[in-house]
């Protein structure tokens, strides 16, 4: 049983290591209420969620008319996934975001 | 303890089981009003089809009967399909069984979707078959990569086994939401007939369903242009507002009531590989219009640098996978003379997700401003030079492959399109069984390592920092 149940924990840990960002992180998406910023985080390769905030900084300053200025999350949580429970804990900002559904 | 783990492992177990096939289901099928009675093994299947499907002169032979709607003859013995790969489906009066069918559906100009073969039992007992065409709907089939039967969105051609459509269903999200019927006149493609509307009242919201036929077409899975009527119905809700105010409406597709269907089959069976749609990869952008702005800028007196950004996996080390993932390399490109600039980044990816990005078609993706770079090395480039990177990033491989030609791949062949050798970036990545040898790819870490070795030139930046950010497109 204590080997089982170190299996399942050593399954998780090494589910959660960033060699596996790259295959099965989700690509988390954002977007503005119009759709007129879209982000992609490209899991493991090269972006973030801090990315995506520096580009729609920069967004909302080429855009300076835009009223709604609240960056929104178009992906859904999905909890049940364990391998991206490090991301969940450690990177939780892009989480707490308000979800919009994608048109 | 014991009973935790066991909970534990229940939970676990739960989990995995949600993203199994839904597909060993039954009877929300188009097939459920079919008349089946009784048990149907494959044997009688078998008996079946082999005296009816090789018998030309039997009036009710599948053989060289004509298709509706057009000259062509169609044999279902000459559609290949595999026997032992036959499945039983049950249903509320019995079973039925599915094959599938080579062949594919040709729907809004795209091949998509797939063909089955079923075998029912009629109300007189008497075996029949029909042959469905799935057509998940393409924007469902790339959302959820799969189509299952809970919640299968798109068409359900059924036709007979002379290959004459019968009828058929349009599901959304697993529900029935509309029919289908052969258009009996090919007068018109897109003309609407009649409309049905049915009202339901309550005391303070009457809810207003209109359907209406409407006419389309698509080439079925044997290739013959085929015309049919789709009722879609839409619902309106229109609420009194109790009295307080009121108007206002919903207007949204319905689910029939007591619908509850799901695509025959629609389950994991070999649906096509979704195609890319227009729109899908927001993130994607077109590399010819990012690099047509350089023309915004002529070419005499301007400067011309190149720089190849890298985010190392593992800054410092030569590891190839590290904090930072496999790491990325993206190519970065300004044109400026005078006051005028204009800069572009951008890097290479697989269009894909999950395991497929290791061979997938390839995409352009902006890095300009969001990528956090370790080092850089940039080149001053001439006029020639630059025009033939632009052109070389304005039309790029079609394919990544994580091993073959990758975004580090993608860098050097623009540069090297331009003349200039970037700094060394092959490096082992591991050992090839098969050959004894050790498998060599051209990686960021590797590319990083040798920029990093470069410390001190004054084109190298070994401290990182962000990308700068993109012009955009010009049209």
């Amino acid at each position: 049983m204590k080997k089982i149940l170190i299996i399942i924990v050593a399954i998780v840990i090494i589910s959660n290591l960033p060699l596996f960002n790259f295959f099965f992180q989700e690509n988390y998406t954002y977007s503005n209420i119009d759709g007129s910023f879209y982000y992609n985080e490209e899991g493991g390769k090269g972006k973030s969620f801090e990315g995506c905030q520096r580009k729609y900084a920069y967004f909302l300053e080429t855009h300076p008319d835009i009223k709604d200025k609240t960056l929104y999350r178009t992906f859904t949580i999905k909890p049940w996934r364990f391998w991206e429970w490090y991301q969940m804990i450690f990177h939780h900002k892009r989480f707490s975001l308000t979800y919009l559904e994608e048109k | 303890m014991k009973t935790k783990l066991i909970s534990m492992l229940l939970l676990l177990s739960m989990i995995i089981s949600c993203k199994k096939d839904q597909q060993s289901v039954n009877s929300k099928s188009a097939l459920q009003n079919s008349d089946s009675l009784q048990t149907l093994s494959l044997a009688q299947v078998k008996d079946w089809y082999g005296k009816n499907a090789s018998t030309p002169s039997n009036t009710n032979s599948l053989n060289a009967t004509s298709t509706a709607g057009s000259n062509k003859t169609f044999a279902l013995s000459s559609v290949p399909f595999a026997w032992e790969k036959a499945q039983s489906v049950n249903n509320t009066k019995g079973n039925y069984w599915l094959v599938y069918l080579d062949g594919q559906p040709k729907f809004k100009n795209v091949k998509q979707g797939y063909r089955k073969l079923a075998f029912i039992r009629d109300s007189t007992g008497k075996i029949q078959s029909r042959i469905l065409e799935i057509i998940p709907d393409a924007i469902y089939l790339q959302r959820k990569q799969k189509a299952t039967v809970a919640d299968f969105t798109g068409r359900v051609f059924i036709y007979d086994q002379n290959y004459k459509l019968i009828s058929g269903d349009v599901y959304g999200n697993g529900k029935l939401m509309g029919k289908i019927k052969p258009k009996l006149t090919s007068s018109a493609t897109t003309q609407t007939s009649t409309t049905q509307p049915s009202k339901f009242q309550t005391d303070e919201v009457s809810v207003q369903q209109d359907c209406q036929w409407n006419d389309s077409s698509y080439i079925d899975g044997d290739g013959v242009f085929t015309v049919y009527s789709e009722l879609d119905c839409t619902t309106t809700i229109y609420d009194d507002g109790g009295g307080s105010g009121g108007g206002g409406g919903y207007t949204g597709s319905t689910g029939d009531a007591g619908g509850g269907g799901g695509g025959t089959g629609s389950s994991s069976s070999p649906a096509s590989q979704p195609s890319n749609l227009p729109g899908e990869n927001k993130d994607a952008v077109n590399p010819k219009a990012l690099m047509k702005c350089f023309g915004n800028i002529t070419d005499p007196n301007a400067k011309m640098t190149v720089t190849v950004y890298v985010e190392e996996p593992w800054p410092g080390t030569s590891f190839d996978i590290g904090p930072n993932s496999v790491g990325h390399v993206a190519i970065g490109l300004t044109k400026s003379s005078g006051s005028t600039s204009i800069t572009q980044t951008v890097g290479f990816y697989p269009n894909a997700t999950g395991y497929a990005k290791l061979n997938a078609p390839s995409k352009i993706v902006d890095n300009g401003g969001d990528l956090n770079y370790n080092v850089s090395i940039s080149y001053s480039v001439s006029a020639t030079q630059f025009n033939q990177i632009t052109n070389y990033v304005a039309n790029p491989p079609g394919t990544y492959d994580l091993n073959t030609f990758n975004c580090t791949n993608f860098v050097s062949s623009a540069c090297q399109a331009g003349g200039i050798t970037i700094p060394d970036a092959m490096g082992v990545v591991g050992l090839n069984g098969a050959t004894m040898s050790l498998d060599k790819a051209m990686t960021p870490a590797h590319l990083g390592g040798s920029i990093e070795d470069m410390k001190g030139q004054s084109n190298v930046n070994t401290t990182g920092g962000y990308t700068p950010n993109s012009s955009g497109p010009c049209n």
